[in-house]
């Protein structure tokens, strides 16, 4: 226990026992209420000063505020904490709606395109699938793409959004896994191709 | 100005004075108290208003002494290898001829340094003449570090204002060199028409022959293959090794986007950095005429060239330029239409020069740079560390559009490596991934065209 706490808990036993004993004996102290109010505020102001000297006196404290951070690397983010902070920030409420419009579209763009690539989808499959739902087996994940099917949503209201997203991403990460990742060194010839030309 | 200084928003050598608001509820109190007191109508109790008007006008009155330090700052070693530690003794002396009752000080410490033992800050209160020091140890990384100042906070003993100083010392310069290594990527079709070492393909005279390709308008008549035209009645132009010189820019992704982590603390442009090292003395090794830039709006720019001692400034330029350190620019730079410097690259670079992309391709940028390059002429590959993750799901979203980008860079025609550095770090998570060929071997560089079905 450090010695301001220590200096603190003596005031408190103190004003506890001195209480204790006005009640069980008023009339002790022969002042009046207001002297007894006017030395109280006197005494706690003496106190805070003799512990803020202390205090600053004693030197070992922790440093704190005004001081910047050294010694740390800056905080560098992970790839995909943008958008697990994009969906945090964005609430339930209608105010909302145009922050989990711009989250959803890039869960749909990163789900069509990895439709497309992983799963060998047209563009225009990809889309359909997503409107339907048909594109994940996971139900959360496909709501939020199709979200206006439905019914037992308020307009504007999406309570669920922060589980479905979570969902959608998972999803669309799964469908990136089960093909593996290219590993070698490729060139256009490898992958299926969309009209590339020699030189 | 050192990275450092960025925690306070001061340079160094400055100071400014601020209001803590530790007492800005007291005035009230001391008016309530003295109402309450005339209300009673009791004299006595005004005595306890007085109280809170005595430390008002405390807080008001006094201001946080202004410091007059002397600081000696030891560095163990200033030319550490990376990953070495090196220890840091600072030893402040108040030479103001007052008491600092409350005195803040931390050693403003280069980003990127990490202190792994100790602390760099300290708290204390000193005597005219009296002395306190601190020792911490941090681990040596890449890049040139300077410690060139000292943050300071004093209080007055109340606590109601604190003086924010950036004291400046005595420069100490940390240099941290890393050894990269040697290795290339595949590169295109572009060479200058300069004669070099470099054996490529071409298409006029010379001995060995190359390959065929389909004929373009303009070939030399003495390229084309007539017996190839006798037979299918189709028009070939053969290709010869020839000796030429290539020009390969090695172009640094070091925005801000790029500064993220897989997780290990190190950002992906210290990786690309590596990368961009490896590249630079394996492509030199093969005789190719080696540039390097970044992707940032912190410009840097080495033009393409060869020898020793070029390869030692590139080399040195990775290692210690601003445009590589490990703080992430700010957004923008002087020129808002060209935040990342892109357009600045492409009116230096020249038509023959062939690009090499390190990037994480965290973003779509990476990707768009890679056309863009492409479109224009440039034979383009991207050497692209992953630092992506797999503990959560969104972090898994990420690793999945990154891939996606890549795939579209293929898709493109521009050729991909995975980028493994040989401690492992920032690739072969995404699994089985291969790294770029190592031992300063270019093996496949030609210099007009050529489509695998003409080979």
């Amino acid at each position: 226990m450090s010695r301001r706490r220590s200096a603190l808990l003596a005031v408190g036993v103190a004003a506890v026992a001195a209480g204790v004993v006005l009640t069980l004996r008023p009339g002790l102290v022969s002042f009046d209420w207001a002297t007894l109010v006017t030395l109280g505020v006197w005494a706690a102001a003496l106190v805070g000063v003799a512990l803020a000297a202390v205090e600053r006196f004693d030197g070992g404290g922790a440093p704190a505020g005004g001081l910047p951070r050294s010694g740390e690397r800056p905080d560098y983010g992970v790839p995909g904490d943008d958008l697990a902070a994009a969906v945090a920030d964005a609430g339930a409420g209608e105010r909302d709606a145009a922050d989990r419009d711009r989250v959803r579209e890039r869960l749909r763009a990163g789900a069509a395109d990895a439709f497309e690539r992983f799963d060998g989808a047209t563009p225009g499959d990809a889309e359909r699938r997503l409107d339907e739902g048909s594109w994940t087996d996971d139900s959360d994940a496909a709501a939020l793409f199709a979200e206006g099917d439905d019914e037992s949503l308020h307009e504007g209201v999406d309570p669920d959004f922060d589980r479905r997203a979570e969902r959608a991403a998972a999803a669309v990460a799964r469908l990136g896994d089960g093909s593996g990742s290219r590993t070698a060194t490729t060139r256009d010839s490898d992958v299926p191709q969309q009209g590339v030309a020699d030189d | 100005m050192t990275e450092s200084a960025l925690g306070t928003g001061l340079d160094r050598g400055e100071q400014r004075l601020e209001r803590t608001g530790r007492w800005a509820g007291v005035h009230g109190l001391a008016l309530a108290a003295t109402a309450a007191a005339i209300l009673v109508g009791k004299p006595v109790a005004i005595l306890a208003g007085l109280a809170g008007v005595g430390f008002a006008a405390y807080s008001r009155v006094m201001e946080a002494p202004e410091p007059e330090l002397s600081v000696e700052r030891h560095v163990s070693d200033t030319d550490p290898a990376p990953g070495e530690r090196v220890r840091v003794t600072l030893t402040v002396e108040n030479e103001s001829g007052a008491t600092l009752p409350d005195l803040r000080f931390a050693d403003d410490v280069p980003a990127g340094l990490a202190v792994v033992e100790g602390t760099a800050r300290h708290t204390t209160a000193l005597r005219p003449g009296k002395r306190a020091s601190i020792a911490y140890e941090f681990e040596a990384v890449r890049g040139r570090h300077e410690f060139d100042s000292l943050t300071v906070v004093t209080r007055d003993l109340s606590g109601a204002s604190r003086r924010v100083a950036r004291e400046a010392t005595e420069r100490s310069t940390v240099v941290c060199r890393p050894t990269y290594e040697d290795r290339t990527a595949p590169l295109g079709d572009l060479a200058t028409q300069l004669t070099g070492g470099q054996p490529v393909s071409a298409t006029g005279d010379g001995i060995a022959f190359h390959s065929l390709r389909e004929y373009r308008t303009g070939d030399p008549l003495g390229s084309v293959d007539w017996n190839r035209f006798a037979k299918e009645g189709e028009l070939a132009t053969r290709r010869f090794d020839q000796p030429r010189t290539v020009k390969v820019v090695v172009l640094v992704d070091a925005r801000a986007a790029a500064y993220v982590t897989a997780g290990d603390g190190h950002p992906a442009v210290d990786t690309c950095v590596h990368a961009a090292g490896a590249l630079v003395g394996g492509l030199a090794d093969a005789d190719c005429h080696v540039g390097l830039a970044a992707l940032s709006p912190r410009d840097c720019w080495v033009p393409p060239a060869s020898g020793r001692t070029h390869r030692e400034r590139l080399l040195d330029t990775l290692t210690t330029h601003d445009a590589f350190g490990w703080r992430p620019p700010s957004e923008g730079g002087d020129d808002p239409s060209d935040e990342d410097g892109f357009d600045r690259l492409l009116t230096r670079l020249s038509g023959d020069a062939q690009v090499v992309v390190c990037s994480p391709v965290v973003d779509d940028r990476p990707v768009e740079v890679a056309r863009a390059l492409d479109a224009r002429g440039h034979d383009v590959t991207v050497a692209s560390p992953d630092v992506t993750a797999a503990d959560s799901a969104y972090r898994r979203f990420a690793a999945t559009e990154r891939r996606i980008r890549l795939d579209e860079c293929r898709r493109s025609g521009v050729p991909v490596v995975e980028w493994a550095d040989a401690d492992g770090r920032g690739p072969g998570r995404s699994g089985g991934t291969t790294a770029a060929a190592t031992g300063g071997h270019n093996g496949d560089v030609a210099t007009d065209g050529g489509a695998d079905r003409w080979r």
